[in-house]
């Protein structure tokens, strides 16, 4: 069982970003200017902070989750390793479970799909379908499998987009603003 | 008005229609000027608001720009708060302060110095995500929405002044009709009054109460007035009769009969015409009112003056010149009535016996002179003087022809 507890000031300013230009979000660019969009730490950040952003932004119904959130991690996380969302104010528990092991107890909250099998996550997207459980991927660059939320690796960033089909056969409310960055972000 | 007023002087209608037009004035910019402050005070109260809800929405809307560092998501989510009247700019900062944006609307403030005036603070924001605080929104108001109401509020005045001075102008006219028109037709009766003495003007009834009894309170005036001239008339009358009179026989006095004489002798003049004077001076009348009284004396010369006067022909003029001297102007003369005759029977009608209550029969015996103007003179002395001496003439022929003439009939 692993806690992450991040005090970080996450939210630093964008330096050097043309106003006018379609932004994609971009870590690295404002957390580190010098360092090159493809490092593996900053991608990591990046990812972890999305990841933190998402959950953030995600409403359990009859607010289930409580205030600390079980993510699991299945498969292989490609963009960060380890998965440890940057959530200021909130705790996640995070563990790794196989996909066969995701219905045991504790439940999980979220469930972060790495590079997995077909069948694997096919099985895992049928079960999760109609519960409260929220999925991230970081491996669907279309975000047409079935997670509700997919990392996706942009021109200099990594972003995020939504699949609104799956966050609508969820019970997941999912704060509209979110949606609204990751529907155009997809775009 | 028709009084003869200098030009210096102001009239009841111009202080009226002043004073109207002061007061309305007063009032419509006192009002103006409290509905301006009023709306001022409330539109910034509502434009603080205004600002802290634009504030609160770019709170909400920037927050999960702010999550995700995405600033084009913020400009998005921000951008249309800026289209909004009465926002000017809008600032989004993150926890360290550094910008994420900062904006300015595309519309410039009408007037930068009223917003400094009015607005000088922006709303501040902070904004939280999970209880934390990750930034901060800065916005700052522009004067457009005061400057449109100032703008509607001196419109509205302007309009609320012509329709004051219209108004002044509708009041003013009907001012005229019911105050002015009444108390000038009142003054103008007075002054027609004072002017010709025509008491007998009256002020007609007005529909303005005090107006009404200042009218009927004139009219009472002048119905004393009216009276009192009418006595005063009679009162000169009086005198002037008493001053050209002669108090006891009630015939024209010596200053009436002088006044008379100048004129016939002017009248004739001019005509080229004659008169004749004729002086009657009753004889010995003087012992007769030493032996038997005033009383007496006095009752004679009525009779005497009543037998006189009716002698006269109409033009003729008599007179009674002081004790027992009469004169008739007897004018005209003339051929088919000569004045001996008239004298005789004058004569005779005098020296008719006078009956007297306590002492029986009285027979007067009067002696007559003549004088004829121009013939005997042309001044009214001369011809007097003539009239006189012919008069004393008499006296002594009746002297000489009947001793004691005028005495008592026992």
């Amino acid at each position: 069982m692993r806690t992450a507890l991040f005090y970080l000031a996450i939210f630093l300013p964008l330096a050097g970003t043309a106003p006018g230009a379609r932004a994609q979000i971009s870590y690295e660019a404002s957390l580190a200017p010098a360092d090159s969009p493809a490092s593996p730490s900053s991608s990591s950040h990046t990812a972890n902070r999305l990841i933190g952003g998402i959950i953030s932004y995600a409403r359990w119904p009859d607010n289930r989750a409580g205030s600390v959130k079980n993510l699991c991690v299945v498969g292989t996380p490609r963009f960060t390793h380890p998965v440890a969302p940057l959530l200021p104010g909130s705790r996640v528990r995070v563990q790794e479970r196989r996909s066969s092991d995701v219905g045991n107890e504790p439940s999980c909250d979220v469930i972060f799909l790495g590079r997995m099998s077909i069948p694997d996550r096919q099985q895992l997207i049928s079960w999760v379908r109609g519960k409260s459980v929220l999925t991230i991927t970081d491996d669907d660059p279309a975000c047409a499998y079935g997670a509700m939320f997919c990392l996706v690796q942009r021109a200099t960033n990594i972003g995020f987009s939504v699949n609104l089909d799956a966050v609508g056969r969820s019970q997941m409310r999912v704060d509209p603003r979110v949606l609204r960055i990751g529907s155009e972000a997809g775009r | 008005m028709t009084f003869n007023l200098g030009p210096a002087r102001a009239t009841l209608h111009s202080i009226l229609a002043q004073f109207h037009f002061y007061i309305t004035l007063l009032a419509v910019t006192l009002a103006w000027l409290a509905i301006m402050i009023a709306g001022i005070i409330v539109l910034r109260s509502y434009g603080s608001q205004n600002l802290e809800l634009a504030a609160q929405l770019a709170s909400y809307g920037a927050e999960p720009g702010l999550v995700f560092v995405d600033p084009e998501a913020i400009q998005e989510a921000v951008r249309p708060l800026l289209d909004n009247d009465g926002v000017a700019r809008l600032r989004i900062s993150d926890s360290a302060g550094k910008a994420l944006m900062d904006a300015m609307s595309e519309k410039p403030d009408p007037s930068p110095r009223m917003t400094q005036l009015i607005m000088p603070a922006p709303a501040v924001a902070s904004i939280y995500h999970n209880g934390i605080s990750i930034g901060q929104v800065k916005v700052w108001a522009d004067s457009s929405s005061i400057i449109a109401f100032a703008r509607i509020g001196f419109l509205a005045g302007l309009g609320c002044l012509a329709i004051t001075i219209v108004g002044t102008l509708i009041l003013r006219r009907r001012l005229e009709r019911d105050l002015i028109q009444p108390l000038s037709a009142m003054t103008d009766v007075v002054h027609d009054v004072r002017l010709h003495r025509r008491f007998d003007q009256r002020i007609k009834p007005v529909d303005i109460a005090e107006l009404d009894r200042l009218g009927s309170d004139i009219n009472a005036l002048f119905d004393e007035l009216h009276g009192w001239q009418g006595h005063i008339e009679d009162e000169r009358a009086l005198w002037t009769h008493r001053a050209m009179h002669d108090t006891l026989t009630s015939l024209p006095n010596r200053a009436a009969f002088d006044e008379q004489l100048t004129a016939r002798i002017e009248r004739a003049e001019k005509r080229s015409s004659s008169f004749a004077l004729i002086f009657i001076d009753a004889d010995n009348f003087k012992q007769a009112n030493d032996a038997y009284g005033h009383m007496i004396g006095d009752q004679v010369l009525m009779v005497l003056a009543e037998r006189i006067k009716s002698a006269l022909r109409k033009d003729d003029f008599a007179a009674r010149l002081g004790g027992d001297e009469f004169v008739i102007i007897f004018d005209p003369v003339s051929e088919t009535a000569p004045i001996e005759d008239f004298v005789e029977r004058l004569r005779k009608r005098i020296e008719t016996p006078i009956s007297l209550a306590t002492h029986g029969l009285y027979s007067a015996s009067v002696s007559i002179g003549m004088a004829n103007y121009p013939k005997d003179g042309l001044a009214a002395e001369d011809i007097l003087t003539a009239a006189d001496a012919a008069m004393y003439a008499d006296k002594f022929r009746h002297r000489n022809l009947k001793q004691g003439l005028g005495g008592f009939l026992e």
